[in-house]
């Protein structure tokens, strides 16, 4: 009897041991969930703004740095070789001996174009002068924040545009620093050209994956693209961040001459988006489009050329719209005000600017060069599918115009958008 | 007929013990001298990754005048109502499958069980993007669900699913599960089979014994993981933002938007304050009516 009573007692207090453990062991999964959940909810301040990353998304990385080149494995002979047979002029040559700084600072918004940047601009400049290159990825407008002087200068350069050097001459704080005169873009629009290094002319084209559509059916302006009947199917459009190119394109569509753009009638320009908002599929990162057009989610798509250009270097074949009218919107590399390394920043300008160069980068990402000095360095062909070949009918973003009514355009996307 | 022990004695020994321990309160409570330590980590914790971001946002806010800006931004008040009633939507789905989920844990064969927590924890441990961006290839108009329903002959034209606003339900409910089944698992795992078995020896149906006996025992499970997983709903970003419709954005996704947008971040800041607060008052409310915090204090 005793030892039935005792493993009875034994039993009980086991099974009361048992559920402790288990309320327990229940809570304790349930306690890194709950810090799980402050982590998988606010996931979301991606770097998505003009370009690359998200989602928006994705997910919260603030500056990760990525170095270009090791500086010691790169032989000093190797150095000299390049600089002998690159004919760097005096200036140049000047510039890139004086640098005393162990590295300089980039901001990117990464993906294809800055792929190019590594193997055309960084890793040359670092095999030239030992100085290494740190590349930060742009979280949301921080690059913006910086050449406004809003915030303290973390970088020396960022990638930026026209329009962000327009709103950092109106409203910036502190003066923005220039880049060498000999090595200023002669293509480059001219109230930033002092502003602007490493820039390149983009252009918003339509494009469409071969047998979407009949070879003699084939879309070819952008009235094309608005036209759901004629053309059925979805429309790839940028998400609400981004405005740039959309109502250049829409009003191009609805009739309006290239020359008679500017100033942009937003109104018109919005109801002719609206006219297909059903139809419309949007993206947040760029990296979105080519999953769009390869998963036949979308029929046609509004890009920057260098999009389709990455996807036919992966091997992808896309008919990308050259008959209409392009959109061309010029990218800059802007110094920002106050940077840690200002002699290393202003050499890498000048580097950059070298016409092979350029013709090196444009060639990698199908982006225009910004002087007329890298088209002398490119072939008939090559210089045939540039954005801002000579021969193409073309029409570049007014920066000051759009800069202007800026505050008008974003009511207006939000409008659009709700 | 209560019985009543002789003297005072009840209410002088309760007095008794109280008037004694009066020096140092943290050592009576923690029983012993140093271990009031304990606490600084926690509360390093909770004021440099909390109060001190939230001092930030208010800064932003005041500095930046935002607060005007986002009560009278008419998208931000029309994403109210229906972040509301999307996280609503999501805390009955995924408390109605969690629940499922966890009783099949608990009354499964051992090999099923390892193959349902297996399952349970895989979604648990991948990483948010990775399973949204599964459930975009899912439901893109020719994506994977397309494929099979076309291979069965079931459709023809291509779905219609991917960026309208009921895509990103699925989705998150999927997200959530884990949410809710470990609390209502560890509520089940400490059901007496004694008392289903009394109530089956009594005449009662299946449904009777889910309803009066199971149910009840597992509703402090149920209601923690409800409650946890409405107030991450409210302030969820990646899965609707991705999948959702663009003219039906969420609270959050306006955030985002906002912050990303030059020369907004007051109204971004503001915009999170208030969502800050009104989970701060949901949780309030349900802790009074659900008395959640109990089901923490109890583990």
């Amino acid at each position: 009897m005793d030892d039935l009573d005792r493993r009875r007692e034994q039993e009980l207090s086991r099974r009361a041991l048992l559920r402790r453990a288990g309320l327990g062991a229940g809570s304790l999964i349930v306690l890194p969930s709950v810090l799980a959940a402050c982590g998988g909810s606010d996931d979301g301040t991606s770097s998505s703004a003009a370009a690359s990353s998200a989602a928006p998304a994705t997910a919260a990385e603030t500056a990760a740095a990525t170095t270009a080149a090791t500086a010691a494995e790169t032989a000093a002979s190797t150095a000299a070789e390049t600089a002998a047979a690159g004919g760097e002029s005096a200036e140049l040559k000047a510039l890139l001996d004086a640098i005393t700084s162990k590295k300089v600072i980039v901001g990117s918004y990464g993906g294809g174009t800055e792929e190019a940047r590594k193997k055309a601009w960084w890793d040359p400049f670092t095999e030239r002068t030992g100085v290494e290159v740190v590349v930060v990825d742009i979280p949301g407008v921080l690059g913006d924040d910086m050449l406004t002087g809003k915030i303290p200068s973390e970088w020396d350069a960022f990638h930026g545009s026209p329009q962000e050097t327009q709103t950092a001459l109106d409203t910036g704080t502190k003066p923005l620093p220039e880049v060498p005169v000999f090595a200023q873009e002669d293509l480059f629009p001219e109230d930033y050209r002092k502003y602007s290094w490493g820039s390149f002319f983009l252009a918003y084209v339509p494009a469409f994956m071969p047998g979407t559509y009949p070879d003699d059916a084939a879309p070819k302006s952008w009235a094309d693209f608005f036209d759901t009947k004629k053309f059925p199917g979805k429309r790839a459009w940028p998400g609400k961040s981004y405005i740039e190119g959309t109502r250049e394109a829409a009003l191009l569509a609805d009739g309006v001459a290239p020359e008679d753009l500017y100033p942009i009638d937003v109104a018109r320009a919005h109801a002719k988006i609206e006219s297909i908002w059903d139809d419309l599929v949007f993206y947040d990162e760029y990296s979105q489009i080519s999953t769009f057009l390869t998963t036949k989610t979308v029929a046609m798509t509004f890009a920057p050329n260098g999009i389709y250009a990455g996807m036919q270097r992966k091997g992808v074949d896309v008919n990308v719209v050259w008959d209409a009218v392009a959109v061309l919107n010029a990218n800059n590399m802007s110094i920002l005000p106050e940077s840690p390394n200002p002699d290393a920043i202003q050499a890498l300008a000048a580097f950059v600017a070298q016409p092979d160069r350029q013709a090196e980068f444009a060639v990698l990402t199908n982006y225009g060069p910004p002087s007329t000095a890298a088209f002398s360095k490119l072939t008939p062909e090559q210089i045939a599918i540039l954005p801002n070949n000579p021969d193409r009918v073309s029409v570049t973003v007014d920066a000051k115009a759009t800069a202007a009514v800026y505050d008008e355009l974003v009511a207006d996307n939000e409008k659009l958008f709700s | 007929m209560r019985v009543r022990p002789a003297g005072r004695s009840p209410v002088s020994a309760e007095a008794a013990p109280r008037a004694r321990s009066r020096p140092g309160l943290a050592r009576s409570a923690l029983g012993g001298s140093g271990t009031t330590w304990l606490l600084v980590p926690p509360l390093v914790f909770l004021g440099t990754l909390l109060v001190v971001p939230i001092g930030f946002l208010i800064w932003e806010t005041v500095v930046r005048g935002g607060f005007m800006d986002a009560v009278g931004n008419e998208t931000f008040r029309n994403s109210i109502p229906r972040t509301f009633l999307m996280a609503l939507i999501v805390s009955v789905l995924a408390l109605l499958f969690g629940t499922i989920y966890a009783l099949a844990l608990v009354i499964a064969p051992t090999w099923m069980k390892v193959v349902l927590f297996f399952a349970l924890f895989t979604i648990f441990w991948t990483s948010l993007l990775v399973r949204t961006y599964g459930w975009i290839l899912l439901i893109l108009p020719q994506g994977a669900l397309y494929w099979a329903l076309h291979g069965l002959g079931l459709r023809d034209a291509p779905l219609d699913i991917y960026q309208k606003p009921p895509a990103p339900y699925p989705a998150m409910v999927h997200v959530m599960l884990p949410y809710v089944v470990l609390p209502v698992y560890a509520a089940a795992r400490s059901l007496d089979p004694m008392h289903i078995r009394a109530a089956r020896v009594l005449g009662a149906k299946p449904f009777l014994i889910l309803r009066k006996v199971v149910l009840p025992q597992l509703r402090p499970g149920m209601v923690s993981g409800a409650i946890l997983v409405f107030v991450m709903s409210l302030g969820f970003y990646v899965t609707p933002q991705l999948l959702g419709a663009a003219r039906s954005p969420m609270v959050a996704s306006l955030i985002g938007t906002y912050f990303n947008t030059p020369n907004r971040a007051g109204t971004a800041a503001a915009m999170s304050l208030l969502l800050l607060l009104v989970v701060v008052i949901v949780y309030l409310v349900a802790d009074r009516v659900f008395k959640v915090s109990e089901q923490w204090g109890r583990g």
